[in-house]
This record gives structure tokens, C-alpha cells and sequence, in this order.
């Protein structure tokens, strides 16, 4: 596959591929503003280090990932926030209702499932179920063990299935949400 | 093809209204990106001509050299892009470690031994030149270089900034350059390494190749002596290990050995190594039979354990006895994760090296009175690396010798084993998950009945007591949790207190089951 000078490859994701990176970005954060800034730091992260330029699809690859580490990034930051909000509010916990503009949609449905996961758990099962990652490649990507995939995997699951039905499990993934390590 | 809703609705998603309206601000996104990346590449160059103009003599000449914009290579037009550090590729270790100085040095305390090569190597850089405390002085910035066989194959994977400990925040983003104090000076480094393979033409692979490498670590640091500014150049060697990308276990992580002394978890366990405070806290009850789990659990009090829970992983927990000062056995522990677990049979420590090592320590774990600490190897989420490690203790525990006629019953202690652990983990749940009413209740599991310790929560099982064991959860007062098992008069009350409580938790819960 022919190599795109940096210029290039933003060029032609923009014009052909912003969609489907902010429907990727909505997704993971399930907020629009979120996905949008997502996006664009994304971006920013993926060409200020390129100096050659990348094949079309390798290009979507890495701005992909500097979303999901973007958004991991930020997932950080919220979370000492996340652990006091609640003496400032209460009203903020529930996951936003969708708003009359959305259409009844698959996205919509499971935007509004993922929002009760926490983000790591969030971030494991977009990269699992809906980009077919294998545990291995959702560990790699995140920074985590594979065991550490999996515990966010299951009880991703576990919350998910009663909204969503019936979700594929993963040959490798444990199938209790507790299981005690054996010593001997 | 879609498989599952997700999947549908990650395909669906670029078609949304929302998603078809957004565009992406590309002239924005180029000059963003065009900065970020002159701000990488360019920063060592701007530290170094402020030098160039208040300095005098050959070192200032010297730092020119290793913090030039770059040498021309042989595609002058990508050379000119790479940070100036790439301008030592392919140099022989003597033309890049700066002269020794006998009144000098470069001390690093702690230092990353081993880190993936995707990682950060991170070290308290601690710099000396032989001037009066009070006399104040400057750090220009950290250098490394990666060395294998006498050839410089690495370098650092940023700007060799001067670490100004977050004062740029305070000066609401006002650029600074550096930071004056007293002798010696400390900085806190944290850099990537890159591989040399990349330059000049960006064709080879960023990330050095799994192996250990010479590593040179070198400052710039200046001070105000009798005859105005004084620049001197340092550096030491070390060595550092790069494993692959995946982060195998470093050095620095692994187990505590057989027979090592209880100094060496004292130290572990001090402030002074465990500077983030978070202190740890157990339950120990005090006896144990032999060749049973340890009649203890921990946790971390409230504010540590939202640092914990928010910011770090728990990559393993340990609990370790000693007598007499020296390490004989551990356990390791039950559960998977949240900061709070319990730990299981203590085994001879000599056992388990027995499998790769001679053991040079370790004593039979029989009946009496021992310490036990509970050593835990810790990594920030998300983020690669070996981690680090913390412990807490002493504790004392008794292990008594089993009574021969017990130790001789029909049943196997292996039912027993399992309760307890199985009862330790649903124990070490029913604290993670709080916020949900807690029930125990009588449940089939394929033929057999036993307890299984439930959440009202769809697939919200934590646990199972298998028969003939039956048992009760039983909650206090939203902050205590306790499993109860019990077979026949033996009666094991497994205890773990919540130090936080979350907000939702109920004030009361309490629920028994029977077999």
C-alpha cells in the first residue's frame, strides 16, 4: 500500500474518515463535546510525531489509538473527582438521557449501556466487542496484564447483558466474576 | 460483519446525525500538531543558548555540542528534524561521558533497573559538585544515553528539560527554564528511551531491542562562584535492563527471597520508601493452624484506598513470615482485585525456589510464634513499567501444629482450604461492591448444594462455599463485612472492614443461609 506524505493522511481522514473516528470517540466517552475534543487531540498527538507520513489505513490505526489513550488519559484525571462528587451532587451519577434528537438507534442503546460501566470497563469492551480484539491486543493497547483485561471484561459483561442481551464470550475470559486463586 | 450490538453500533456510529455533521478542524490540527512538535525538538535547544550567553569557558562550548539542533545526516532535510539528542547516534561512549570530576558526581537513588521498551526510566537525580550548602546552583537538564558495546544506540525519547517541580502551574504556564536552589541538587527524571535504529532516515524501529545496555546518565548543572557563573558537566553509568513491550516482571520485582532478612521489608514498609502514605492496615486474629490460610485480610485506609482504586493496580499481594529476623514462608493471595484482600496457606518459601534456585534461607513452617508482612507490588493504571513495591507490618501470628486425630480426620483439609479461600474471596467482594445490598443465600450448583454468595445484580455472583459447608454473609453496619462457614462445630468467621464507605451503601443488610 502506497505511503501518504503526514499532510496527506490528515487530509483524507478528515475528508472520508471523521465520522466513523467520532462515532468511535462518542462511543468510548458517550458524550459529544468529549468525542470531539477526543478526536482532534487524537489527531494532534498522531501528527506531531510523524515525520514520514503512513499508509491510509495505518493512519486510522494510530489516530484510533491516541484517541483510546486520550481517553484513558482523561479517565485518570476524572477519576479523584468521580470519588467526591458525590458530596457535591447527586443528579450527575445517572447516565444522561438521550436527547429527543437521537434516533432510537443500536449506537444510541448501547451508548446509553456503556455509560454505566466505569471507563476502563468501557474501554475493554468497545476494543473487545466491537473491534474484535483479542484480550492479548485490548491488553496491549491499554497498558494493562491480560488478567486485568479480563476482570474488566467480565464484569463488563455482567452489567451489559441485561441491557444488551446475550454478549459473545471470550474463550479466555473467566466465567464467575469472583475467582479465588489457588494456592496449592 | 456485526456480531454483537456493540459491534453493530460501533459500525453504526459514523452514520449518526452527530457523526455526519462533525468535521474535522484540519488547519487547527495541523497547528497544533506543528507546535507540539516544535516544542519537543526545539526545547533543549532554547535551555542551551541561554547558557551560551551567561556562561563562560569550554563547558558551555561542551553543552553546545550535546544539546545542538542536530547534525546534518545523510538526508539533511529529516535530520534537521530530530532532536538534537539523536546528534550522539553511532558515538563512542568515551566522546560522550563527561570528564570525572573528583569533587562532582551524579548520584541516582532510586533509579528504574528494568523497564519495557516502551516504557519510562525514572530516577531521583541527585547532583554534587563540592560547593558550600548554602551556595545555590541549577540543573539544565537530564541526558541519557543507551551504550552497548562502547557505541551510543539510544538516547532519551524527549527534550532534556530541567525538572521545575511543577512550578509552571503555579506561574499559570509561564515557561521556565530553571529552578535555583541550595546544594545538592535533586531532580526527578522521567524519560523514555528511543532506539538509535530510527536515525537519520526514520526507517528502523524507535524501540530498543530486549537486553541489558550500559546507561549513561549526565547533567549540566551551574552555580554563582567567587568569579561569576560556574557550568560543570557530570554524568555516571548504571545499567538498565529493556524487556519487551509487554512488561515482563523486572528485576527490582521480584520475589523476596528465601531467608532474606526482615531489614529488607522493614525498609519496604518505612515512610521513607513509601513517600505516597499510603499505610497499610490489617486484621490478624492472632492463630492459624499449620497448612491453613492466614487468619488475616488487609486493606488501606479511606483516602489511600481512593488513590489506590483510582490511580493504581495491584499487580500482587504477599504475605511473609519471619522468625528470628529471617524470611521463611508466604502466601500468596486470594482474590483478584480492589484494595482490600485476604491471603491464603502460608507455604515453606523453600518450596517454591526449589523449583528454579538453590534456596539459600527458609525454615520448616511449624507450630509457634512468627511475623507476618504483607508486601505489595504496586503499578500506576495504565502505564507501563515494572511498578514499584510497598509492605506493611510486622504483625505477630502463632501457627499451631493440627491435633493429630484432626489431622488424621475422614475429610481431606483440602475442603477446608477451599471453603476458607472461597469464603475469603466472596468475603474480599462483598467489600468491593458495598454500594449493592449484600445476600447470602442456600443455591444449587450443578448436583450439589451449597452457599453461594449472591448480588441482587444480574450475574452478580461473588463467590461459592461449596458443601458441606453452609455459611452466612452478614453485614453490620454498611462498613463490615463477614462470611461465616461452618461445617459441623467448626466455625470460621472471616472478617474485613470496609475503610471506605461509599455513599449508596446501606446503613443495614443481613442475610443467613443454612445447607
Amino acid at each position: 500500500m502506497s505511503r501518504q506524505t503526514a499532510e496527506d493522511a490528515l487530509e483524507t481522514l478528515a475528508r472520508e474518515r471523521a465520522g466513523a473516528l467520532f462515532g468511535y470517540a462518542y462511543l468510548l466517552s458517550g458524550n459529544r463535546d468529549a468525542a470531539t475534543d477526543l478526536v482532534q487531540e487524537g489527531l494532534v498527538r498522531t501528527f506531531s510525531r510523524t515525520r514520514r507520513g503512513f499508509a491510509p489505513d495505518d493512519a486510522e490505526r494510530y489516530v484510533r489509538r491516541a484517541i483510546l489513550s486520550a481517553y484513558l488519559d482523561g479517565a485518570r484525571r476524572a477519576a479523584r473527582w468521580v470519588r467526591v462528587r458525590h458530596l457535591f451532587t447527586s443528579s450527575d451519577d445517572e447516565p444522561a438521557a438521550a436527547s429527543p434528537e437521537d434516533a432510537a438507534t443500536a449506537a444510541v442503546d448501547v451508548r446509553l449501556a456503556l455509560l454505566r460501566l466505569s471507563p476502563a470497563e468501557r474501554a475493554v469492551a468497545v476494543l473487545r466487542y466491537g473491534e474484535d480484539l483479542p484480550v492479548a491486543e485490548v491488553a496491549s493497547r491499554m497498558g494493562l496484564a491480560e488478567g486485568s483485561v479480563k476482570r474488566y471484561l467480565s464484569d463488563a459483561r455482567r452489567k451489559l447483558e441485561p441491557l444488551l442481551g446475550p454478549l459473545p464470550e471470550a474463550d479466555d475470559e473467566p466465567t464467575v466474576a469472583v475467582t479465588p486463586r489457588r494456592t496449592r | 460483519m456485526s456480531e454483537n450490538p456493540i459491534s453493530r453500533a460501533l459500525d453504526e456510529a459514523g452514520d449518526e446525525p452527530d457523526a455526519r455533521a462533525f468535521t474535522v478542524p484540519v488547519e487547527l490540527v495541523r497547528r497544533s500538531a506543528a507546535k507540539r512538535r516544535a516544542l519537543r525538538s526545539a526545547g533543549a535547544a532554547a535551555v542551551a543558548l541561554v547558557v551560551v550567553g551567561g556562561a563562560a569557558g569550554g563547558v558551555s562550548a561542551g553543552l553546545n555540542a550535546w544539546r545542538g539542533d542536530g547534525p546534518a545526516g545523510p538526508d539533511g532535510g529529516v535530520a534537521a528534524d530530530w532532536p538534537g539528542q539523536f546528534s550522539r547516534c553511532g558515538q563512542a561512549l568515551d566522546d560522550v561521558l563527561p570528564a570525572p570530576l573528583s569533587s562532582a558526581r551524579l548520584i541516582l537513588d532510586p533509579a528504574t533497573v528494568a523497564l519495557p521498551a516502551d516504557g519510562d526510566w525514572e530516577a531521583a537525580v541527585t547532583a554534587e559538585v563540592g560547593v558550600a550548602g548554602d551556595d545555590l546552583g541549577w540543573v539544565w537538564g537530564t541526558d541519557l544515553l543507551v551504550v552497548r558495546d562502547g557505541v551510543v544506540v539510544g538516547v532519551q525519547d524527549g527534550p532534556s528539560v530541567p525538572d521545575v517541580g511543577g512550578i509552571e502551574d503555579w506561574l499559570g504556564g509561564a515557561a521556565i527554564d530553571r529552578v535555583v536552589a541550595p546544594f545538592p541538587l535533586t531532580a526527578d527524571v522521567t524519560l523514555g528511551l528511543a532506539s538509535c535504529d530510527q536515525y537519520p532516515d526514520g526507517e528502523g524501529s524507535p524501540t530498543l531491542t530486549p537486553g541489558t545496555y550500559d546507561l549513561v546518565v549526565a547533567q549540566t548543572v551551574s552555580y554563582l562562584g567567587d568569579e561569576g557563573q560556574v557550568d560543570v558537566r557530570l554524568g555516571t553509568q548504571t545499567t538498565v535492563t529493556v524487556t519487551d513491550a509487554t512488561g515482563v516482571p523486572a528485576p527490582g520485582l521480584q520475589p523476596i527471597a528465601c531467608g532474606a532478612t526482615a531489614d529488607e521489608l522493614a525498609h519496604l514498609a518505612s515512610p521513607e520508601w513509601n513517600p505516597q502514605a499510603f499505610p497499610i492496615e490489617a486484621e490478624v486474629t492472632g492463630e492459624a493452624l499449620v497448612g491453613q490460610p492466614l487468619p488475616m485480610a488487609f486493606s488501606v485506609p479511606a483516602g489511600a484506598a481512593d488513590f489506590l482504586s483510582g490511580g493504581l493496580e495491584i499487580l500482587d499481594v504477599r504475605g511473609l513470615l519471619t522468625r528470628d529476623g529471617v524470611v521463611g514462608g508466604d502466601a500468596e493471595r486470594y482474590g483478584e482485585s480492589g484494595p482490600t484482600a485476604a491471603v491464603g496457606v502460608p507455604q515453606d518459601c523453600r518450596a517454591r525456589e526449589a523449583a528454579t534456585s538453590e534456596p539459600e534461607g527458609g525454615f520448616p513452617l511449624g507450630g509457634g510464634e512468627y511475623d507476618v508482612w504483607l508486601v505489595l507490588d504496586l503499578r500506576q493504571l495504565n502505564m507501563d513499567g515494572p511498578g514499584f513495591r510497598v509492605a506493611g507490618g510486622p504483625w505477630p501470628v502463632t501457627l499451631v501444629d493440627r491435633p493429630a486425630a484432626e489431622a488424621g480426620g475422614s475429610q481431606p483439609s483440602a475442603d477446608e482450604d477451599d471453603a476458607r479461600a472461597l469464603a475469603y474471596a466472596a468475603a474480599e467482594s462483598a467489600v468491593l461492591r458495598c454500594e449493592e445490598p449484600v445476600d447470602g443465600t442456600a443455591a444449587a450448583m450443578g448436583t450439589s448444594t451449597g452457599l453461594a454468595l449472591q448480588s441482587p445484580a444480574p450475574g452478580g455472583t461473588w463467590g461459592w462455599v461449596p458443601p458441606p459447608w453452609s455459611g452466612s454473609v452478614v453485614s453490620t453496619d454498611g462498613r463490615t463485612r463477614e462470611v461465616r462457614v461452618q461445617r459441623g462445630p467448626r466455625l470460621a468467621v472471616l472478617r474485613i472492614r470496609a475503610t471506605s464507605r461509599p455513599p449508596t451503601c446501606p446503613a443495614s443488610s443481613r442475610s443467613t443461609s443454612s445447607e
